[in-house]
């Protein structure tokens, strides 16, 4: 069963000695002869001053000519059969990790290596591969690692001489790739340990005398270095083919010509040689080589070795001799007087006395050498000592140190074929095999005559078959090929900044279709918009002309339907509201054009002094329908009109567009207002003479009534504007002319109080009697509420108006004249005195706003001293105690009676604005500047000091993440090697990945929303801001994009320098991807971007990372937030990446994986929180809608839904998809039953949201759809009841979380549940109160439940735009009397303070620090558009300047 | 009852499973029985079952005298190497020369060096792992599965079960599409030659993975065709 019956052979030599298994493996140490010798005794070699430059000594030593024979006639085939013998036993060639180099510095002006001078060429040479073990210490110096274990011991000559006949043993092995276990040595052992050795050294080994176990087989460094060195002196720098019959053959050269022997420097490594195709090739190569004599052996050492022995790919060429004396000095090999005293050989002493014969024939290279040496011959090294000794053999160190090795190969050797203890062979094998000679074997394998080989191959004598045809020489062989440098990244260039320009444009890309994104979905929302207006207009089409109707070139077109009445054109839209009309008065001259082409479906009617109408037609008969029934109109109401035909461009192009004509109006109102100060200053009214035509056209254009209304900002139907158009239109002709406006305006701009009183009266003096009545006053007052006319019956109405004439003493009088009218306001003089017609638009010239404010900061009184207004004073404060008696018991330290009168300024008073006395504490406030910015800095800190903890920790561990990888790679990542490729890349990369690893899996905790509900209930509140999570996430966000882009930059320099490091380092550097096998090049840039795991993801991280950044952006935000909402999900792609990204543990193990685990769980288990609420169907139980497009929806309670007010909610509606949540402040109280919503229409999801909850024609409310409900989520405002004082500012639907407080609230304290809370302002800022009546409902509400008076609303109506404008003038004296009369306010019916313009938030904070001046901290919460809250910000920062109260801002835009 | 004690054993199963395949060691497997050398300063040959097995992250050798008891020893050896990341297999090669293993386990472990020709560490250790990893994420998908199948959200339940049934297939996908690209390596053992595989982990894990798929498929489509 058992066919062999020794103990096999272990390929790598382990367990060839009994004791030492290691011994002679592969991989084990070399063992030293002589102690090494390091410059610093450990591991550092020695080097240039102490020893001279290889390349010098090089050509010092070991330069000469070719074409010298073997003075014993060695031949050829002893030299490479050596080479292959020892290059089984000894290849250190491996190069050590880390790469460390001892460049060869070439001298200047080297004739191979640098010929064109320049002085600064360096042939690399990487030091081999050593133990780690060892060179750490004195007492145990580096010590290199054999990469051929001498442990197989001469079974490695084995392969040699199987490999000489090449072809016979390929098909014996089979065509297995791998080496199999060796089986029985054959005589390769025998032929190299008996025949070679003897034929190199002359000297025969001593008898074999049995293994001996005890005996290291291990190479030593000594003859590592020694044996290289000594063959290169005999390599020839050619070699003959010969055949069988001994005919030399020419060898073609690779430029085709002939020569007589193949030269060695071109051939190595190539293997498609022209001559060397066929087995006979080779055989035709062993005979040459058995018939040329060697070169000599001595000093002299060919160029093919010396200058043109292959270099590393990335320099082709080197110089061997000069490498083998640096492979010396990094084996630490001793000097050369060491090595002969330790090895006991005699000592010598002097320069001439290494080798007396070269002495005497050529004593100038030992001097030369001397020289180099300094003299010195202690400094000279083992190999030139031991190369300049031999002469004719090696000299005496050489050949000791190498049949040293050999003897104690073949000793320590357990398999050695002659120890007979190994029952490898029998007695007679043994003496078979030590019979057979290389010439045996050669006539066996290459079928040539016996007679054609000489007896002993390694010599040949005179009389030997087959003399060479001469001593081969350089001449007369082609020359060798210089040297070349090659450059790895050549060519790479370009493709690189390709490359990384490309990456550069990610962002581009990204921004390109963001744009896209959001050009479509502005255009759907305008058809989303349209179609409904389209869809209901069909619906409710009734009488009338479809039409589109074009604005412009720049606007889109509107689908109108047009009425034509005698005398006007209505135009109305698909909901039936009049959107214009046009007067045909007869006067008029009006031109119809018709268009041509384009199917002729456009018609242009223009009209002086409007603009033009352009409509546009599906077909040309309905356009045939109108322009009858226009003439027919036209006719009617006694136009002349005139027709004619224009191509479409030019019709539309001779259209004034509505665009146009506003634009005419500016410069008309411009001029009007120039006009006004003209007169002011030369109280003349001359026209000036412009010579702008376009000017004088404006000034000939008349006003139509919609214009002037719209001017004012009021509806052309409105009251007021139809009575002040008619006063002012004097010629009745139903527009304004300029000298009509003109001289209206004056009465406003410069007018006394008493002709501004006369023309309101002459407005309101209907039936123009001279008289008003009582009616025309209702009807007078009426049309100034007219914008609040829900709020006021006419019974209310009638009680202002008694109330009224009874304070002015008119109760019995039915009618007033202008007299009593103008003393019915006199209170409020100085009101109208700076009463102006505000117009929209147009700004109100500097000059004119200069005059109002500073007649508003200078108190009026100084300003015109009218007596009359003085007399009036103690009536006017009078007037004010009123208004100030219902809130005086709240300010129970508040006595002071006003003391200057400051209401006219800024905004109206407020009222619980008592006192101003800036002027006394002046000083106190006012510190310096200084003072001031370090108070501000307190507070800001006090303020934000959670905020600023928490960024401190989170930013001190992302900065000692990147520290601590950042000192890893700078200092103790050394054995690693990598620092010393690419330094400032790896260091930047590395860091800045381990803090982008915190940062992405940290910033997931941001967005755990339940969690963040929970934990701001509980202590952490303290310590960490909950609120701001949404600006952390965007403040890692950004912090995380930059030190991402480092670390892209970071790699773009690993991967440049990857890409010309040569694979030596490489596969030092990554010892999985890359081996060293000296033949490739490195790989290219593109490979280390797209080939590998993490170049690839991480460009398409990049490519993530930029779409995610660009819609994430609070402008493409805006613009479509389902953009953003879709892109941000890729968030889930990018961790997967990430994962990806670091899984190859290319550099060093991934690590984002660590990071990562704990934050997604955590955010993984408050999704499922949410998942696990928001997929319950919840029932609407009512919608309504509101105006101002704010619908109000009113839903169930789901089960054990508990919520804080100012909480929201995220709503998604199942006919709108199931996926899409939006976010909505709950506005019901939590002690209400169901939970309740008003949702402002802004985009698309609320503009449908809107159209699915309209009331059903029959109110079934099972019929609305149901609502997936996610929350309650957390959120500032619900701090409110932490402050003992709060000020609750909303603007726009920002009031909603507002609501939901005010409820809580009243009812807390109507349960008299204990509040913390002693004081709520409510300021509720609005465009038109009209626009959220339902919050002036829950007011309301609230106002009835507020016993305690905790609850103070101010509401400001922004939309009223000036101050001083006549209008508002007049509203604000009826509020006055209204709320006197009442207590209530005339707009809103609550009992609220209402204001007009924009809420001075400085003044007020400053006026709450004196009404409450023993709290210390005021909360302010703010909600509404970012200029508000802007502006609220503005107001805190400043107030918090001085050291008194401090205000607290939270804010939330939506 | 019973419905809900089947649910739950199914469930347990698939995540025992997904775990245990994980440890395995039984992805490719091969044995042989062979004559063959043994040890080292003896040229006695033994005739012995010599097996591998290849898991995700590493190799089990084992070598079983037949019979057990030859030339005075008991001969039952089961070695593993490991190449997760992180290990160096290598130095654990290098342990096992120190140790001095039988030449039957050192020649089969040899193969799977980082430098051996064969090119067998490089293939099976990124197969390795990233099978492992897709397992693991797997796993991760069985978790939340179950947490979403106790909720009210049963459709997401049955999402999370095609993915664990998904990244299941696809990691063996990695597993296969690397074993079947390394070149034939033959494994000589004395006369015989070792061939693998694919082992029983791999075929638990192709039905598991099958079974995740239409359970969650089947979940998915009577949600959709009843949406309650
Ligand atoms: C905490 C919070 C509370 C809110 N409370 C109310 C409220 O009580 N009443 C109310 O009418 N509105 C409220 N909003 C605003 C409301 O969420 C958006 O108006 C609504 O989502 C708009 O959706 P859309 O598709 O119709 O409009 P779009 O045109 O798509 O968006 C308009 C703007 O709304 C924001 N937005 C859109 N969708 C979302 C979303 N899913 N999540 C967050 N923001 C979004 C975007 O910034 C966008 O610029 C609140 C927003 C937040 C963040
Ligand atoms: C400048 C960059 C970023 C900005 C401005 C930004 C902004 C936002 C905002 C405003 C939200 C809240 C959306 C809402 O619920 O209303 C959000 C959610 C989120 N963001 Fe970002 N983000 C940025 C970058 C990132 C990055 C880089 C990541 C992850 C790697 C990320 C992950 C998330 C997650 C997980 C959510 C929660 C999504 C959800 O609730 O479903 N964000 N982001
Ligand atoms: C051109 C682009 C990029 C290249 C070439 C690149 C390259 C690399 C490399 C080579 C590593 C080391 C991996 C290893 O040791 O195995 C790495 C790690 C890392 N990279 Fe990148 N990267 C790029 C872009 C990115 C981007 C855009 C991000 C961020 C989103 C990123 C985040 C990381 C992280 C977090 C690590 C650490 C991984 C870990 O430890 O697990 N990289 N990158």
């Amino acid at each position: 069963q058992n066919s062999i019956s020794w103990e096999v052979q272990r390929f790598d030599g382990w367990y060839n000695n009994l004791m030492e298994h290691r011994w002679g493996s592969k991989g084990s140490r070399l063992q030293r002869l002589v102690p090494a010798s390091y410059a610093d005794g450990v591991y550092q070699p020695l080097g240039e001053p102490h020893l001279p430059n290889p390349r010098a000594l090089s050509n010092t030593a070991m330069r000469g000519p070719a074409g010298l024979a073997s003075l014993q006639n060695r031949t050829v085939l002893g030299v490479f059969f050596g080479y292959h013998v020892l290059s089984d036993l000894v290849s250190v060639e491996k190069s050590g990790c880390p790469a460390e180099f001892l460049n060869i510095h070439i001298p200047p002006g080297d004739p191979v290596f640098d010929r064109d001078q320049s002085g600064d060429v360096v042939l690399p040479f990487q030091r081999s591969r050593w133990d780690p073990e060892t060179g750490q210490s004195p007492s145990n110096p580096r010590d290199l690692v054999s990469a051929a274990g001498g442990g197989v011991g001469l079974a490695g000559p084995e392969a040699a001489a199987e490999r000489i006949p090449s072809r016979r043993t390929h098909d014996s092995r089979g065509p297995s790739p791998l080496p199999d276990p060796p089986g029985r040595p054959t005589p390769g052992s025998n032929i190299a340990m008996y025949e070679w050795l003897p034929s190199f050294l002359r000297k025969m080994p001593p008898e074999y005398a049995g293994y001996r176990p005890f005996l290291d087989p291990s190479i030593s460094p000594e003859f590592l270095a020694a044996s290289e060195q000594f063959f290169s002196t005999m390599v020839p720098p050619g070699v003959y083919m010969r055949n069988a019959s001994c005919h030399f053959q020419g060898v073609i050269n690779r430029n085709s010509s002939v020569s007589r022997a193949l030269r060695v420097c071109n051939s190595y490594w190539s293997r498609e040689h022209p001559n060397l195709q066929r087995a006979e090739d080779v055989d035709a190569l062993l005979l040459g080589m058995a018939s040329q004599i060697a070169e000599r052996e001595d000093h002299v050492v060919v160029e093919d070795v010396r200058d043109f022995w292959p270099g590393p790919l990335k320099f082709s060429r080197t110089d061997h001799l000069a490498s083998c004396l640096l492979r010396g000095r990094d084996l630490g090999l001793p000097s050369y007087t060491k090595a002969r005293a330790t090895l006991g050989l005699p000592p010598v002493t002097r320069w001439q006395d290494i080798n007396p014969a070269l002495s005497r024939s050529d004593g100038t290279v030992l001097e030369a050498t001397a020289a180099l040496y300094n003299q010195d011959l202690s400094r000279l090294e083992l190999l030139p000592g031991g190369l300049l000794e031999s002469h004719g053999d090696p000299g005496p160190l050489f050949s000791t140190i190498i049949l040293d090795q050999f003897v104690r190969l073949r000793d320590g050797d357990r398999y050695w074929f002659e120890n007979s203890k190994n029952g490898l062979f029998s007695e007679r094998e043994i003496a078979e095999i030590r019979n057979t000679s290389l010439r045996d074997v050669l006539v066996a394998v290459t079928k040539v005559d016996s007679g054609a080989l000489q007896p002993s191959v390694f010599f040949w004598h005179a009389g030997d078959p087959c003399p060479q045809p001469g001593q081969l020489s350089t001449e007369g062989l082609p020359a060798c090929a210089p040297p070349i440098m090659r450059d790895y990244f050549e060519g790479s260039g370009f493709g690189f900044g390709v490359t990384i320009g490309t990456l550069c444009c990610f962002p581009l890309v990204s921004l390109l279709s963001a744009w896209i994104v959001a050009q479509l979905r502005r255009r759907n929302l305008k058809r989303l918009q349209g179609q409904d207006r389209q869809s209901i207009m069909c619906e409710k089409l009734m009488g009338g002309i479809k039409a589109m109707e074009w604005q412009g070139r720049k606007e889109p077109c509107r689908p109108v339907l047009v009425h034509l009445q005698p005398g006007q054109i209505h135009m109305v839209d698909g909901r039936l509201s009049v959107l214009r009309t046009v007067q045909l008065r007869p006067p008029q001259q009006v031109n119809l054009i018709l268009s041509s082409n384009h199917g002729r479906r456009a018609l242009l009617l223009k009209i002086p002094k409007e603009y033009d109408l352009v409509l546009l037609f599906d077909l040309e008969e309905e356009r045939q329908v109108m322009v009858e029934s226009l003439r027919g109109a036209l006719k009617e109401s006694g136009l002349n009109f005139q027709e004619w035909e224009l191509r479409e461009q030019e019709l539309m192009r001779a259209a004034v567009t509505r665009e146009q004509r506003s634009h005419l109006l500016e410069t008309f109102f411009r001029h009007l207002f120039s006009q006004v100060l003209d007169i002011d200053q030369a109280d003349a009214g001359a026209l000036p003479l412009d010579s702008s035509q376009k000017v004088q056209e404006a000034l000939t254009c008349e006003l139509s009534r919609a214009e002037f209304a719209e001017s004012l900002g009021l509806k052309p139907q409105d009251m007021f504007v139809q009575s002040m158009f008619s006063l002012a239109d004097k010629d009745g002709n139903g527009y304004l002319s300029f000298r009509e406006f003109l001289d209206i305006l004056v009465v406003f701009m410069k007018g006394s109080p008493e002709e501004k009183s006369r023309l309101m009266f002459r407005m309101y003096d209907f039936d123009g009697n001279g008289l008003i009545s009582k009616d025309e006053f209702i009807r007078m007052l009426r049309s100034f509420i007219e914008i609040s006319n829900n709020c006021l019956t006419k019974t209310q109405l009638a009680e202002v108006v008694e109330s009224m004439f009874r304070e002015s003493g008119f109760q019995d009088k039915q009618e007033l004249t202008w007299e009593d009218f103008h003393f019915m306001l006199r209170d409020h003089d100085s009101e109208l005195r700076f009463t102006q017609l505000c117009v929209k638009g147009v700004e109100v010239p500097e000059v004119i706003k200069d005059l109002c404010r500073r007649a508003s900061y200078i108190s009026q009184e100084k300003l015109c001293p009218s007596p009359r207004v003085s007399a009036r004073r103690p009536r006017k404060d009078a007037d004010i105690e009123v208004e100030l008696t219902p809130r005086r018991l709240q300010y129970p330290n508040d006595t002071d009676p006003p003391q200057e009168i400051r209401r006219r300024f800024g905004k109206k008073v407020t009222s619980f604005q008592p006192l101003l006395f800036t002027e006394a504490h002046r000083e106190k406030f006012q510190r310096s500047r200084r003072h001031q910015t370090v108070q501000q800095f307190k507070r800001f800190v006090e303020n934000y000091r959670r905020h600023i903890g928490c960024l401190a920790v989170f930013y001190a561990i992302a900065g000692g993440l990147f520290l601590e990888r950042a000192y890893y790679y700078a200092f103790a990542a050394h054995h690693k090697g990598i620092t010393d490729t690419t330094r400032v890349g790896i260091i930047l990369s590395r860091g800045t990945a381990a803090s982008i690893s915190f940062m992405f899996s940290y910033i997931l905790l941001t967005m755990c929303r339940n969690l963040i509900t929970f934990l701001r209930e509980t202590f952490l509140n303290r310590y960490v801001p909950f609120d701001a999570a949404v600006d952390f996430h965007r403040l890692i966000a950004s912090t995380a994009i930059v030190l991402t882009v480092l670390h892209s930059a970071g790699h773009v320099v690993n991967v440049y320098l990857f890409s010309i490091s040569p694979l030596s380092v490489l596969s030092c550097l990554f010892p999985g991807l890359f081996h060293d096998n000296g033949s490739e090049f490195p790989q290219q840039y593109y490979w280390w971007f797209f080939q590998t795991v993490p170049g690839l993801t991480g460009v398409m991280l990049l490519l993530i990372l930029a779409i995610m950044y660009i819609f994430a952006s609070r402008h493409f935000r805006r613009c479509s937030f389902r953009g953003f909402w879709l892109t941000h999900h890729l968030y889930i792609l990018l961790y997967v990446l990430l994962i990806i990204h670091g899984s190859f543990a290319l550099i060093q193990l991934p690590r984002f994986h660590i990071f990562f685990l704990v934050p997604a769980l955590i955010y993984v288990g408050d999704k499922l929180v949410s998942l696990s609420r928001k997929k319950v169907e919840i029932s609407v139980v009512k919608a309504e809608l509101l105006p101002s497009g704010v619908t109000h929806l009113e839903f169930q309670r789901p089960q054990g839904f508990e919520y804080k007010s100012g909480q929201w909610v995220r709503i998604a509606c199942l006919a709108l998809g199931t996926t899409e949540y939006h976010p909505f402040t709950l506005t019901s109280a939590p002690h209400e039953e169901t939970l309740s919503l008003h949702i402002r229409a802004v985009g698309p999801w609320t503009t449908r949201l809107r159209e699915i909850y309209s009331p059903p024609t029959d109110d079934s409310c099972a019929k609305y759809p149901k609502l997936y409900l996610d929350g309650p989520f957390g959120e500032g405002h619900q701090e409110w009841h932490k402050f003992e004082v709060s000020v609750l500012v909303g603007g726009g639907i920002g009031v909603t979380p507002f609501a939901s407080i005010l409820k809580d609230l009243v009812f807390k304290s109507s349960v008299s549940c204990q509040v913390f809370c002693k004081k709520i302002y409510f300021i509720w800022v609005t465009r038109t109160q009209r626009q959220f009546e339902w919050l002036a409902d829950i007011i309301r509400e609230v106002e009835e439940n507020d016993r305690q008076d905790l609850v103070s609303v101010h509401i400001y109506i922004t939309q009223l735009a000036e101050k001083f404008d006549l209008r508002t003038t007049m509203l604000y004296i009826c509020e006055r009397h209204f709320q006197k009369v009442l207590n209530r306010s005339l707009f809103t019916g609550l009992r609220s303070v209402t204001h007009f313009g924009r809420p001075p938030f400085e003044a007020f904070f400053n006026s709450l620090q004196k009404v409450h001046p023993q709290v210390r901290k005021i909360g302010v919460f703010s909600c509404g558009p970012p200029g508000m809250t802007k502006n609220v910000e503005k107001a805190c920062q400043l107030i918090n300047r001085q050291d008194r109260t401090h205000f607290s801002h939270h804010y939330e835009n939506f | 009852r019973l419905f809900w004690m089947l649910r739950v054993v199914t469930s347990l199963f698939i995540g025992a499973v997904i775990l245990a395949v994980n440890f395995s060691s039984e992805w490719s497997v091969g044995q042989v029985s062979t004559n063959t050398s043994y040890k080292a300063f003896s040229s006695q040959w033994i005739s012995a079952n010599v097996g591998l097995q290849i898991g995700l992250g590493g190799v089990n050798i084992t070598l079983t005298g037949t019979p057990v008891q030859q030339l005075n020893e008991t001969i039952d050896y089961n070695e593993e190497f490991t190449w997760r990341l992180g290990e160096n297999y290598a130095e654990e090669y290098a342990n096992a020369l120190e140790k001095g293993l039988p030449d039957p386990v050192l020649y089969l472990a040899e193969k799977f060096t980082p430098h051996s020709p064969c090119g067998l560490h490089g293939q099976y250790r990124l197969a390795g792992h990233y099978t492992s990893a897709m397992l693991w994420v797997a796993f991760l998908c069985w978790l939340l599965a179950n947490v979403m199948l106790s909720m009210p959200v049963l459709v997401y339940g049955g999402h999370m079960l095609l993915a664990t049934g998904l990244f299941q297939l696809l990691g063996l996908l990695f597993f296969s599409t690397a074993t079947s690209l390394t070149p034939p390596c033959p494994l000589r053992l004395g006369a015989a030659t070792l061939h693998t595989h694919r082992g029983p982990a791999y075929w638990i894990t192709l039905t598991t993975g099958l079974l995740c798929v239409l359970l969650g498929l089947a979940m998915v489509v009577a949600h959709r065709m009843q949406p309650h």
